[in-house]
């Protein structure tokens, strides 16, 4: 039987380091998906995913059962990360005066940029233009969520990607269930309307 | 229902959370609607495109890196104020989690709290003073000395002192002794 994460948590704070260890192997790869789909970094994703494991692990015993489940803290914690990584980025960005050198050596920025791809499962029936033209769409998708404001990209990666419920979603933004649902509607009309010339192509 | 309207209504259809009321109307608009219509088919379509997006794999060193950070770092002990409130589910005043509405609440209550127990014992005070005085003054109550008198004085005792202008506080007094003559025993002596 599968044991509950709140379990886990329990049995980390009385000093099973092994309840932990499998906590993480449960949730780093959804966690550095959202983190990396929030950010579109992905190299980033998994310093900032560590970081909020590091913050999880140091501030266990501060874990209540039945105040909050452990998904909802961590994203919470991972959330408030992001949060501080664009302010830092965009503080770097400002600052930063060597973007005409970078851009004359081929470095475009895209570096940052996630490489579907490259992350793709390997399928026997690949065929190169399907691939990618899907690399295309997922890269248009990917910048036409960056581009949301934080306050709807976060629903929508939430709901859309990573497939929690409207309850969840409402306890990691700490907004009220009918703001959480106006605000996923609003984040996915302004995809759509970003995504607008693409669909009619397709 | 009008085009914003449905507009608005297009997750809740798409995830079927509509009541019938609200699903007819959305239904009876969108197909009377081609320009909501498109919009609609537009919006389910970047709905499925979005959740097709492929899970990013971590790098095969993500979780050896992990344990190696994990090594240099300990766990926060937890302090005795919290520790206390876990043991008496008492509320949490951690200044990270700092809630102006919770915080304003809880001190609401604490007033409430002190200003009923301070109104308490004064009460308490002032109806302890009051009974004090209705002893001493004889003037003051005569029901509560009727009370008295009754208590102290039965019937058959009580019934002549009130002629000789006697205080209430010495009637009591003597009857006092009176009873105490009667009950001791003089051991023949008398």
């Amino acid at each position: 039987m599968v044991e509950l994460d709140d379990e886990l948590m329990l049995r980390f704070q009385k000093g099973d380091e092994e309840a932990f260890s499998l906590l993480v192997r449960r949730h780093h790869k959804p966690l550095i998906n959202f983190i990396a789909r929030f950010t579109g970094d992905r190299d980033n994703a998994e310093d900032l995913a560590q970081e909020t494991f590091i913050r999880i692990y140091k501030a266990a015993d501060r874990y209540k059962q039945g105040r909050a489940k452990f998904k909802t803290w961590m994203y919470i914690i991972a959330k408030n990360l992001c949060k501080n990584e664009l302010r830092n980025r965009s503080r770097r960005d400002r600052y930063r005066v060597d973007n005409t050198t970078i851009s004359q050596h081929g470095n475009d920025g895209d570096s940052e940029e996630i490489d579907i791809v490259a992350t793709a499962p390997a399928n026997s029936s690949y065929q190169p233009e399907v691939a990618l033209q899907r690399k295309e769409l997922n890269k248009t998708i990917q910048t036409a969520i960056e581009e949301l404001p934080e306050q709807y990209r976060y629903p929508l990666i939430l709901r859309d990607i990573q497939g929690l419920s409207y309850d969840e979603i409402s306890d990691i933004l700490e907004l009220r269930s009918g703001t959480t649902k106006s605000r996923i509607n609003r984040a996915r009309i302004m995809l759509k309307d970003k995504l607008k010339p693409y669909m009619e192509m397709i | 229902m009008n085009c914003l309207e449905a507009v608005e209504n297009f997750s809740a259809y798409y995830e079927d959370l509509l009541d019938y009321q609200s699903l007819k109307h959305f239904e009876t608009h969108m197909s009377a609607c081609s320009e909501c219509q498109r919009e609609y088919d537009q919006f389910s379509q970047s709905i499925k495109v979005t959740q097709e997006l492929p899970q990013i794999e971590p790098s095969p060193f993500f979780l050896t890196t992990l344990e190696h950070k994990l090594a240099g770092n300990e766990r926060e002990s937890i302090t005795l104020w919290e520790r206390i409130s876990r043991l008496f589910k008492l509320p949490l005043f951690n200044v990270a989690h700092f809630n102006i509405k919770k915080m304003a609440l809880t001190m609401a209550v604490v007033l409430l709290m002190v200003a009923t127990t301070v109104t308490i014992v004064y009460r308490d005070d002032v109806f302890h003073q009051k009974n004090q005085s209705s002893i001493t003054n004889s003037g003051i109550s005569s029901e509560r000395q009727d009370i008295d008198r009754n208590e102290f004085f039965p019937i058959e005792l009580g019934s002549d002192f009130s002629s000789i202008g006697v205080s209430p506080m010495m009637q009591q007094n003597y009857t006092l002794k009176q009873v105490s003559y009667s009950t001791v025993s003089t051991g023949g002596g008398l």
